[in-house]
């Protein structure tokens, strides 16, 4: 007799994943995020909607007392010690859980955990910066929120800087004895770029790149109003000018394309598992609605052919998401087994599957909508939330061309794109 | 922008057209858009909102131009050209704001039945017309059809035929005595000054005859209007609960009576689908943000525009916008004509409209889509003005019975469906 399958923490129905992959200890703190997410969260939607406050008490109760930021540190920094990579499929879960709650508060914790996965797995990171920057994450008691500011798109006929990966650094950055000289002009980070304690710039430097840590209130920081963004409200982003910023040698880490493409990769897992868990909940409210909605003055709306069709989509969408980003966790687990020769192929693998993941997703959430008619596009019902939230979080992981380029070069040995 | 724009063009020579969107494009350049961003924080009690439509309305006159002449109008539901001067107009609007079209739209939506001709109710007309045409006030209608119990239900006259609406009609003596619950209609949450009722006169029948279509002033006692809900965008267009208790209206405030009410309601839906030109509009200032913003950004060096990868997804776009304008006035056409394409309240117009809007209001979500991952972190940012436009363009998907009663009147004619 086969040994069945653990269930999706609380969410309704069940959307399979390989739960063999995780251990108990990994379901455990699934199941604590899932209470989290229930009591902290979904019970209190209608008397906090969106409200950034309720959010950033919710993060920090997640983050310190739940202790998901200390989750991956080593114990002697203050941690709990769950190893990197090894851990990919338990903070899948973890997120999923998140995102089920809500994929901004998910947003902006994952791109900590990104960076945070980043620095720990990357053996060039210097150990000082790494007690530096776990401490923040372990000691503090408090959230304190790290904003990443990638390579993108840049301005025509501003000075070119360096690419990486087809994307070019929105800063530059030039050594002047002892320390670093950054400079960047309305650079737009990823996430919290209004509220960071920190900010994680990738920067051009003459021959090459370097990941700057620039503290918030450095001299030469400054920060715009907070963006009016579609969704992701926790992540109150603001584009941020660095004018002569002095970075201490001890603040920059020389990089190359691949703790770039580790950053990326931890990020799209990460966002992933954030839209699988969005989506699981709008599944639970469409099945709701489909459970007690009289169409044509008889049936139910799932017994509805046509209507039955549109619920299905919604459920086969999660079904191959939640095995994609199950899958991507394992690969970036176990890259022999999965025939993954480095970290451009962890790259290519956590680029393709997002790319999808994310339309998946979103597609899903579209068609839910769509069952749900004006209700769906209502805030009371929160669905039209999911839909924002995943739709932000898309075009914030950089365009569908950027990854096709990617992709093509992987896999066509394209050269010039 | 700062390109050809052939969107900026006229789609045809007419003289009337290039006055119209002169006027709208002059309010929507100078009084929506620098304060559009605005609009979301707006949705509850309309400060930026009404007066921008005020002048759209009654300083520029627009809210007369369905009635007819005698009563003060402008007749455009005298001519042939009713659907083809909606879709001018709309566009207009909703390039700079899909919600304000919707909200502009709608008030003349009631008014069909009775201000189109040839079926021009000269009473009703004349108790009506002065609200729109002798006031200083942007004066709103509102058709209530949906409730509670069955969503696009009323909608779906050719399957149904009344037997699911609840909302009832009962003549005592000279007055109808309406009760009921509506949701949803546009215009409502407090804003609506007259409502297109669609009740029935006898709950659950399933002759066309017993559906009534009644005009209720919604000062009238026993109308109360909710609080508007709150939405992913489309800020313009309030959307509440109505309740009809014991609400008493003269028996002449039908709109024809038994049969005829009916077949102008089909023909209220049929010209609600040119709604195409809400999704339409939105799309032409997405062309114009994104050109500018395709010219002035770059990735891996090279203009955006010049990048073969991201030229491609531009041609589909711009692709989807000719596409669906097309459509938009291939329908306007055999609306405006039904000398030439038959009765519009038939199921092969209707089933033209619905299959129009199917199409126009999917692509155009998804050509909002691609703009806002061409933009990457730019495209979900309110300055941009492309996340707005996504999030209005949802709702032309979800409204007028949404996208699967769509579906199902658009096979129903072409495939002879029965059962559906």
């Amino acid at each position: 007799m086969k040994k069945e399958t653990p269930r999706a923490g609380s969410t309704t129905g069940h959307f399979p994943y390989p739960g063999e992959w995780l251990g108990p200890e990994s379901e455990e703190i699934a199941k604590s995020i899932a209470k989290w997410a229930d009591s902290e969260v979904i019970s209190k939607r209608l008397e906090f909607r969106e409200d950034f406050g309720h959010q950033m008490r919710s993060l920090t109760i997640l983050a310190t007392d739940i202790g998901l930021h200390r989750l991956i540190w080593p114990e002697e920094m203050g941690g709990v010690g769950f190893s990197i990579p090894e851990a990919s499929s338990t903070l899948v879960r973890a997120y999923e859980e998140i995102g089920r709650a809500d994929p901004g508060i998910g947003y902006i914790s994952a791109m900590n955990m990104a960076l945070a996965a980043t620095l720990i797995e990357d053996k060039k990171v210097a150990k000082g910066i790494k007690n530096d920057i776990g401490s923040a994450f372990c000691n503090s008691g408090e959230v304190k929120l790290f904003s990443l500011i990638l390579p993108g798109l840049a301005g025509v006929g501003t000075k070119p800087r360096n690419i990486i990966s087809g994307r070019e650094p929105q800063a530059d950055i030039k050594k002047d004895g002892d320390i670093w000289i950054l400079n960047a002009k309305q650079a737009r980070p990823l996430n919290s770029g209004y509220d960071a304690y920190m900010y994680g710039v990738i920067a051009s430097k003459p021959n090459g790149f370097i990941l700057a840590l620039v503290p918030g209130g450095a001299a030469g920081v400054k920060r715009g109003e907070p963006l009016k963004t579609s969704g992701l409200l926790a992540s109150r982003n603001a584009d941020v000018d660095f004018k002569n910023v002095k970075v201490p040698a001890k603040s920059v880490i020389s990089i190359d394309e691949e703790t770039y493409k580790m950053l990326i990769t931890w990020i799209g897992l990460l966002s992933c598992a954030i839209a699988v868990g969005s989506v699981m909940d709008v599944y639970r409210l469409v099945k709701d609605w489909a459970n007690n909605r009289v169409i044509k003055g008889k049936g139910l709306l799932k017994e509805n052919p046509m209507d039955a069709a549109v619920l299905a989509q919604v459920a086969m969408d999660i079904i191959s998401s939640r095995l994609l980003v199950h899958s991507l966790a394992r690969a970036i687990a176990q890259p022999v087994a999965f025939g993954l020769g480095g970290v451009n192929d962890f790259f290519i693998l956590a680029e393709s599957v997002s790319v999808r993941v994310l339309d998946f997703c979103n597609h899903a959430i579209n068609r839910a909508m769509e069952m749900m008619g004006s209700a769906g596009y209502a805030k009371e019902w929160n669905v039209e939330k999911h839909w924002r939230d995943i739709k932000t979080m898309q075009v914030y992981f950089g365009g569908r061309t950027p990854v096709e380029m990617d992709v093509a070069k992987a896999y066509y040995g394209s050269k010039s794109i | 922008m700062n390109g050809p724009n052939p969107f900026a063009k006229n789609v045809t020579s007419s003289p009337a057209e290039a006055y119209i969107r002169r006027i709208i494009r002059g309010w929507a350049d100078n009084v929506v858009i620098p304060m559009r961003r605005q609009y979301d924080e707006d949705w509850m009690d309309h400060k930026h909102i009404s007066p921008a439509l005020k002048v759209l309305m009654v300083d520029l006159g627009f809210q007369k131009a369905l009635i007819p002449a005698e009563f003060g109008g402008w007749s455009f539901g005298l001519s042939d050209s009713l659907a083809t001067a909606s879709a001018w107009m709309f566009e207009e609007v909703a390039r700079a704001d899909a919600g304000m079209a919707l909200a502009f739209g709608v008030c003349y939506w009631p008014m069909l039945p009775i201000a189109l001709k040839p079926h021009i109710n000269k009473r009703l007309c004349a108790e009506f017309a002065p609200m729109f045409v002798d006031t200083d006030k942007a004066m709103f209608g509102a058709v209530a059809m949906t409730e509670p119990q069955g969503g696009s239900d009323i909608e779906n006259v050719d399957l149904l035929h009344g037997r699911t609406i609840k909302t009832t009609a009962i003549l005592d003596d000279d007055e109808w005595v309406i009760n009921g619950h509506k949701l949803w209609p546009t215009n409502t949450g407090g804003i609506a000054d007259l409502l297109g009722v669609v009740c029935t006169t006898k709950p659950g029948s399933e002759d066309e005859k017993d559906i009534a279509y009644i005009f209720v002033p919604t000062d009238t006692p026993g109308v109360t209007q909710g609080n508007p809900y709150e939405k992913a965008g489309m800020a313009a267009d309030k959307n509440s609960d109505i309740w009809f208790e014991d609400v008493r209206v003269p028996s002449w405030y039908r709109a024809h009576g038994p049969g005829l009410d009916a077949l102008y309601f089909k023909e209220v839906l049929s010209l609600g689908m040119m709604s195409v030109a809400f999704s339409v509009g939105p799309m032409l200032n997405v062309y114009e943000i994104l050109y500018d913003f395709c010219s002035k950004k770059t990735l891996n060096g090279k203009p955006l525009k010049e990048h073969d990868a991201i030229a491609a997804e531009l041609s589909e776009i711009v692709a989807g916008i000719e596409v669906s304008r097309a459509a938009t006035y291939s329908l306007a056409a055999v609306l405006d004509r039904p000398d030439l394409y038959g009765p519009r309240w038939s199921p092969e117009v209707l089933a033209k409209a619905r299959l129009t809007k199917l199409f126009v209001a999917d692509r155009a979500l998804k050509d909002c889509e691609r703009a806002m991952e061409i933009m990457g972190t730019y495209g979900a940012d309110r300055g941009w003005d492309i996340e707005k436009h996504w999030r209005d363009l949802k709702m032309g998907q979800l409204y007028e019975g949404g996208k699967q009663l769509a579906q199902m009147d658009t096979a129903r004619y072409y495939f002879e469906c029965r059962t559906l």
